[in-house]
């Protein structure tokens, strides 16, 4: 069982991983001339900045598609905007996340 | 492929604040697969072989629900679709060529294109000197550094899945928003000129999250807030022709 499923996977995931790979590079390889230019450059500068919000909004306010801002988890998350604005370290926001959610969990059960 | 040591470590420290994020993803990816009782090579040769998270537990969730071959591959494909624009979006700074753009191109994760941006910044705000950084060389740091952890902790969740379970009361949802709304903010904070911006984008993501779920959901905030950044340069490009007209 384990040898069949091991053979009929490791083909796909060799394949999903080369369409990885493959949509990863193309662009950093060969940017075709009609994407050089001030406009398609100002949409392509604008992904970091998106996928900020993406990786943070809906992660925050929804759960599993449904709006849900009454949360520990959001309050949590807003406890920790002074902490990061006034100590400017973006790797604390996940650890004082943790750290006031355990607390807010303990405080209101 | 001569790699340069401080550009190297200057990826490594750029990533690290990322880091407990992929510890604890990794862990819960390994434990997924461990639980369901499937072969450590099948979930370890995905952490190498895709080296793409969120494809990687679709994957997994759908080979436990027995679902058929081709779907998953489309799928996959479909998830990983916003990794064109991080390709095109750094198509300018990577200039080198050979081996070290096919291992760019290998690494370029979420978290690495987080990374690269970060650098990016700094450099055009002159914080980073641009003739004293290896770009390619610093990308290539994070994505090792970030790939390593990623296999390491994929494996630990897989044998120690039991130890783990303690983990899992906080929800994955938490760990994506706690580990990006640090950079969030202090884009906000340090780039004044993208306020405007970030906030259209902030309404965009709370009125899309309402119809899309999970990655089909990133991709379509990436592709509006691209079509908005277009359309906002476009219109200062007719104002620009229309004053010097």
């Amino acid at each position: 069982m384990e040898i069949t499923e091991i053979t009929v996977f490791i083909p796909v995931f060799v394949l999903i991983g080369l369409a990885t790979f493959f949509m990863r590079g193309i662009f950093l390889f060969f940017l075709p001339r009609f994407m050089d230019n001030s406009i398609l450059k100002k949409g392509l500068n604008s992904v970091s900045n998106s996928l900020l919000i993406a990786l943070v909004i809906p992660f925050t306010f929804f759960v599993e598609g449904v709006f849900s801002p009454w949360r520990v988890e959001v309050l949590a998350l807003i406890a920790v905007i002074p902490i990061i604005w006034f100590s400017r370290k973006p790797g604390y926001s996940l650890i004082f996340g943790i750290l006031i959610l355990m607390g807010l969990n303990i405080l209101i059960p | 492929m001569k790699l340069h040591q401080s550009s190297i470590k200057l990826g490594v420290r750029f990533i690290s604040p990322i880091i407990p994020s992929i510890v604890l993803f990794g862990l819960v990816f390994g434990f997924t697969g461990g639980n369901a009782d499937l072969p450590f090579l099948l979930i370890s040769s995905t952490s190498f072989i895709i080296f793409a998270g969120t494809a990687q537990f679709f994957i997994i969730l759908a080979i436990i629900q027995h679902d058929p071959i081709i779907p998953i591959i489309i799928t996959a494909i479909v998830i990983n679709l916003r990794h064109l624009l991080y390709g095109a979006a750094l198509h300018d700074y990577v200039t080198t060529r050979g081996f070290k753009r096919f291992l760019v191109a290998y690494l370029l994760t979420d978290e690495v294109f987080i990374v690269a941006s970060q650098i990016k910044k700094k450099i055009n705000s002159n914080e980073l000197k641009e003739d004293m950084i290896h770009f390619e060389d610093a990308l290539i740091g994070a994505g090792i550094f970030a790939w390593s952890v990623w296999n390491i902790c994929t494996i630990v969740g897989y044998y120690f899945s039991d130890l783990l379970v303690t983990l899992f009361t906080i929800s994955s949802d938490f760990i994506v928003a706690g580990t990006f709304l640090g950079y969030l903010i202090l884009q906000w904070k340090n780039f004044p000129s993208d306020r405007l911006f970030l906030l259209e984008m902030i309404v965009i993501g709370l009125v899309s999250s309402f119809w899309f779920q999970s990655s089909i959901l990133l991709f379509v905030i990436l592709v509006l807030g691209a079509l908005i950044a277009m359309f906002e340069q476009y219109r200062e490009n007719v104002r620009v022709m229309s004053l010097e007209s």
